[in-house]
């Protein structure tokens, strides 16, 4: 079999980059603006080493956050900054309250 | 170490998180029964899993310790079993046993967060082709060592600078060979096998808050190591890698570049007198684009290589001393719910030579 060229593996490259994800992984409509806000920086940030489900089904139960997410940001270039620290908790927090009320976020 | 770390975890709050990986590799490229036999010889060829357990226990803001084991090629071994002592962002002391800093790929070496099948071909262990005639590629990972490790981050408005310097055991292997021995570096983890600590440091330069929707992050990387992996205290190794990382939108493009130079001895009688020198340099590199996309499945195209240049052994199977491997992936993952996703992965792999050949690999990740 003829080998792929590197220019073939670039051009099929440059196509995929249009498929990009189609919206939120979580439907945010029932969270203040700050936890939004959150969810945001989480997509940002979080999904370079991981994907976004990871956080999302985490066995780390309301009020673990803070402690998880510092160390999370400790990893080298996390690029995960303190006061992101505080606003991707304030969404995860937010989200393990829904969880635990047995709301299907 | 382990009782400490049991202790602690008795104080502290606890978290655990875990990933297994199921994968089934099959050749499709035609293939004679002897080519076959080389081609796949050490490699896992039948079905076979991965297993990882992680618990994190946080005893207060300064310290925490984090211990995991794993099930692979080699048995369940203790992969990490370390605590973290934080006085501040920038300044940090690991010990115990923890994944060796080198290269961007370290952090994400469970197959529940690389998205390709197989591990990009520089750090290829059990999935690599022809892995008896090359021996390994250029380093393994996971590479879980013993030492102490000094690291932390430095963050400005725009940039943050990341550094870790470490002294650890080291990779092993042994002068009849004259090569590292990636079994026996993660099988005999109680003791180093000589005097001399490896030694090594990473730092990584990043622009997390780049202007513009669109255009997401910037990351620079450089990586070394520096030991001895001999019984006898006298063979040198060094590892130099560089990485980068940026983000357009949901694509993320990964790229490292590395090499591994290690002394051989000077016995001209057990090697072929092709080419006479006293290192055999082993380089690769690779570049990777991926997304997710449509919610539920998610796009990955990589391109890698090896190379291996330098004296070979009397008895060698490789012929030239300049052998190279190529190999050429385009993969799709499918996230039926969360927690859960199948990957498919084709790569035609190139040979310097012998004939290329086609692989396709399917796995099952679950993670919790």
């Amino acid at each position: 079999m003829k080998s792929p060229s590197v220019w073939s593996v670039l051009a099929i490259a440059v196509a995929l980059t249009g498929c990009g994800a189609s919206g939120p992984a979580v439907d945010l409509s029932g969270y203040t603006p700050e936890a939004q806000s959150g969810y945001q920086v989480l997509e940002r940030r979080c999904t370079r080493c991981h994907e976004i489900d990871r956080p999302l089904h985490a066995n780390v139960g309301q009020g673990g956050w803070t402690s998880y997410v510092r160390r999370m940001a400790k990893h080298p270039a996390a690029g995960i900054s303190t006061a992101e620290q505080r606003e991707i908790v304030k969404f995860l927090e937010a989200y393990a309250a829904q969880r635990a009320q047995g709301v299907t976020p | 170490m382990m009782a400490t770390l049991f202790a602690l975890t008795m104080l502290a709050d606890i978290n655990a998180a875990g990933s297994i990986y199921v994968n089934q590799p099959t050749l499709v490229s035609p293939a004679s029964e002897q080519d076959e036999r080389a081609l796949l010889s050490d490699t896992n060829y039948g079905l076979n899993a991965e297993v990882a357990f992680k618990v994190v226990a946080d005893v207060n803001d300064h310290l925490s310790a984090s211990a995991k084991v794993c099930y692979g090629c080699h048995g369940f071994m203790a992969d990490m079993a370390y605590f973290d002592w934080t006085m501040y962002d920038a300044l940090n002391v690991r010990a115990g046993r923890f994944p060796v800093p080198f290269g961007e790929f370290y952090l994400r070496h469970d197959p529940a967060n690389h998205r390709s099948a197989t591990k990009p071909l520089p750090y290829d262990m059990g999935r690599m082709l022809r892995r008896t005639q090359y021996n390994h590629a250029v380093m393994p990972e996971p590479y879980p060592d013993n030492g102490v490790e000094v690291f932390g981050t430095v963050r400005g408005e725009l940039a943050e600078l990341s550094y870790s310097v470490y002294a650890v055991s080291g990779l092993k292997g042994d002068a009849i060979s004259g090569d590292l021995d990636f079994i026996r570096s993660r099988t005999e983890y109680v003791a180093d096998n000589n005097r001399t600590p490896t030694v090594g440091g990473r730092v990584t330069v990043s622009f997390p808050n780049l202007p513009g929707n669109k255009w997401r992050w910037l990351a620079f990387g450089a990586s070394g190591m520096w030991g001895k992996y001999d019984d006898e205290d006298k063979l040198t190794y060094a590892l130099a890698g560089l990485d980068f990382y940026t983000r357009f939108d949901t694509v993320n493009l990964r790229s490292e570049v590395m090499l591994r130079r290690t002394e051989i001895p000077d016995d001209p009688a057990r090697y072929q007198q092709k080419l006479v020198d006293l290192y055999h340099q082993r380089e690769g590199f690779y570049v990777e684009l991926d997304s997710p996309f449509a919610k539920y499945f998610e796009w990955l195209v990589r391109f890698d290589g090896f190379r291996r240049a330098g004296p070979l052994l009397v008895g060698s199977p490789l012929s030239d001393t300049d052998s190279s491997i190529l190999r050429y992936t385009g993969g799709i993952n499918w996230l039926p719910t969360p927690g859960v996703k199948v990957k498919l992965g084709v790569e035609h792999w190139d040979f310097s030579e012998f004939d290329s050949a086609q692989m396709v690999h399917t796995g099952l990740v679950g993670t919790f």
